[in-house]
């Protein structure tokens, strides 16, 4: 097997090999294979959108993706829900010396295969390699670049206000649990399959259908995080149904045992959407094509308090609240 | 039963008894049920729940952190992770780790024992009730079978049944106890049978949502008979003796001792510590246990239920689970903990 040297990063000859023969043939770029300084490229938009995601994610590869799925995922779900749509992205690589170059070219294809999946094109990047030890295997920034092709359906903070609904787009926190299971060595490796995947098709048929007010997906903090942001960004109390929040029996049972919380367990594929209530009936057949778990959670309350309330099965009333403790190593 | 059937006949008993029932749960796990589920608004104005003395992290004297931040530089502390960010009367053991002290973290005090290098000098810092209690003994077995000479264990072990005597002698009056499952595990329904001379009702619970209702419901029934018998709600777990096999373990390697609990003080027979036989395995980490650090926190007050965490006057202002100044609010379980995650709210 072929590993990562310290030369592969040196600008030199080996450099150019890797670039050449490993990334070049698995993007199959025409913008990137010119391989000048910098990439030109048209983008036909009034309104433009850029974003920039780091993923340190370990382990490298999880079940139901890897790091190279969830670097161009990431930065094409947040180009998306920000009613962009994605179209270029890039992506830099810091890789640790000894790094199995079959790993690399696992992760690069994975990248090509979800760029096109997503529509997006892959058009500048960068190689460092660091001495062993100064990373943990590899780290890949990815920056994108969505247009605006609609200016009226973009969503906006200030579009929200009481009695609107708040939907979401399927069952919460299996990225987290999936990252967790294979940190925990508790033999669920098998059976939590990450939600990692791109968004930006479900959203650009949704935007198209209906008035969007808001959309946020659900990364770091998960589902609780995602919507105390936004009930501080939009000084609105929002009220959550504890019975309607989806969370599969196997997160549950990883919940469980290792004394976590679902609300705040990490997604890569899931978005919470607020609409008006008249909306809802569409939303859901639009959001449900894509997420058969796709539904509505709660509401957007009169007070203005900036906090989250959750109803509980039993009746009761609680906070909410943003996470307060690391619960993962490196999600993402 | 379902729920709602149940929360109303709750309700109903407790109208009955005609009274605000005050309710103390002994262990933090309960704590975070109670408030996670809502019950602390469910119930409002119907059971006043107060956190007892249950949850280790809470209870340890800043004086035991201090001597374990000392000793860090020279041994290898080992840990469970929820003591690292108690604050000592200088620093915590997560600050002593950044200034270079040696600390790890363990999930298993007898996987640890296989962690710890020949060359190590380690430090086994043993906190916790019965129900942690045989994990250490078998972990101080582990380490006398296989001969390791350069392993000590720092025992501030403790045990329920003094402090919870202690406390309905002195501190409170309550109407009912939910009793802690996870202790009662190990030391049986026979292990609370102390609780029945104080005429209070009290049940062992389990600690999802509806076996704290059952609890409730058990507790408002035997309210309305007078009946003060100690019940079992956990009896999927907690057997009438308990776990005899772990019982064993703790007669074998310790005995009893007198223990300094935050917001109960001294309380004789409320620690576990080393026979004298194994003494060669134990560190002396003796401390002044009427030394305190002036602070404003009132963590011994929560504890002991004189007051709610809100009426704390650094709760929230200063003292959060990201900065916290006292163990209530270090500890998920604690009681500031759970309040400032779950119910903060409710005082507006």
């Amino acid at each position: 097997m072929k590993f990562i040297q310290k030369e592969h990063g040196n600008g030199g000859k080996q450099t150019y090999e890797l670039i050449n023969e490993l990334f070049k043939p698995i993007f199959d770029s025409e913008i990137l294979k010119r391989g000048d300084d910098s990439s030109i490229f048209d983008l036909v938009s009034k309104k433009i959108g850029v974003t920039t995601d780091s993923f340190v994610v370990k382990p490298y590869f999880f079940k139901g993706g890897d790091i190279g799925k969830l670097s161009v995922c990431g930065t094409v779900n947040d180009l998306a829900v920000s009613g962009l749509v994605p179209k270029y992205i890039t992506a830099s690589f810091i890789i640790e010396e000894g790094f199995p170059i079959e790993d690399l070219q696992k992760i690069v294809r994975s990248m090509k295969e979800y760029a096109d999946i997503a529509g997006v094109e892959i058009v500048a990047g960068d190689t460092k390699v660091v001495e062993k030890g100064s990373c943990d295997g590899i780290f890949i920034n990815t920056t994108g670049f969505g247009v605006c092709e609609k200016e009226g359906r973009l969503p906006s903070i200030e579009k929200i206000k009481g009695g609107q609904i708040v939907i979401v787009s399927g069952d919460i926190g299996r990225h987290g649990a999936c990252i967790y299971s294979h940190s925990s060595e508790l033999g669920f490796e098998e059976k939590i399959e990450s939600d990692c995947a791109p968004l930006n098709r479900v959203i650009n048929e949704l935007l198209e259908n209906v008035e969007v007010c808001y959309m946020k997906d659900l990364t770091r903090g998960g589902l609780a995080t995602a919507l105390n942001e936004i009930a501080q960004k939009a000084s609105v109390d929002i009220y959550v149904e504890e019975d309607k929040v989806p969370v599969s029996n196997e997160v549950k049972a990883l919940c469980d045992i290792l004394g976590l919380d679902s609300y705040y367990l990490a997604c890569e594929g899931r978005f919470v959407a607020v609409i008006n209530r008249e909306d809802k009936q569409k939303t859901l057949e639009i959001l449900k094509k894509y997420n058969k778990e796709a539904c509505e959670i709660g509401w957007i309350g009169d007070t203005k308090e900036k906090r989250v309330y959750l109803k509980t099965n039993f009746g009761g009333t609680r906070i909410l609240d943003m996470l307060y403790y690391e619960m993962l190593p490196r999600i993402c | 039963m379902q729920t709602t059937e149940l929360i109303w006949e709750i309700k109903n008993n407790i109208e009955k008894i005609g009274r605000i029932l005050k309710v103390v749960e002994v262990c933090g796990t309960h704590t975070v049920s109670i408030y996670k589920n809502g019950f602390h608004t469910l119930f409002e104005g119907y059971i006043d729940f107060i956190s007892g003395p249950g949850c280790p992290v809470c209870v340890t004297h800043e004086g035991y952190i201090d001597r374990l931040v000392e000793l860090s530089s020279e041994w290898t502390i080992y840990t469970f992770g929820d003591l690292l960010k108690v604050p000592g009367s200088s620093k915590s053991l997560s600050q002593a780790r950044a200034n270079g002290g040696k600390i790890k973290i363990m999930y298993s005090p007898v996987d640890a024992v296989d962690s710890v290098e020949n060359d190590e000098k380690a430090i086994f810092a043993a906190v916790g009730f019965e129900t942690t209690a045989p994990a250490f003994a078998l972990s101080l077995e582990k380490v006398i079978e296989k001969g390791l000479k350069n392993v000590k264990f720092a025992c501030e072990l403790k045990t329920i049944d003094e402090p919870l005597k202690s406390l309905l002698q002195n501190h409170i009056q309550v109407d009912g106890i939910i009793l802690p499952g996870h202790v009662a595990t190990v030391i049986g329904v026979d292990g609370f049978k102390f609780v029945e001379e104080f005429k209070v009702a009290s049940v062992i619970s389990g600690f999802e949502g509806y076996d704290i209702l059952l609890s409730l419901l058990s507790i408002t029934q035997d309210i309305l008979n007078e009946d003060f018998t100690v019940k079992n709600e956990y009896k999927r777990v907690v057997k009438k003796e308990g776990n005899v096999v772990a019982k064993s373990y703790i007669d074998k390697y310790f005995e009893r001792t007198g223990a300094y609990f935050r917001g109960l003080g001294l309380i004789a027979g409320g620690g576990l510590k080393i026979k004298d036989e194994f003494s060669e395995y134990s560190i002396d980490i003796s401390y002044d246990h009427t030394k305190q650090k002036d602070s404003l926190c009132r963590c011994a007050d929560v504890l002991t239920g004189k007051i709610k965490p809100f009426e704390c006057p650094l709760f929230e202002k200063v003292c959060t689970p990201i900065s916290p100044k006292g163990a209530c609010m270090v500890s998920q379980e604690g009681s500031c903990n759970a309040y400032f995650r779950y119910g903060k709210w409710k005082r507006r």
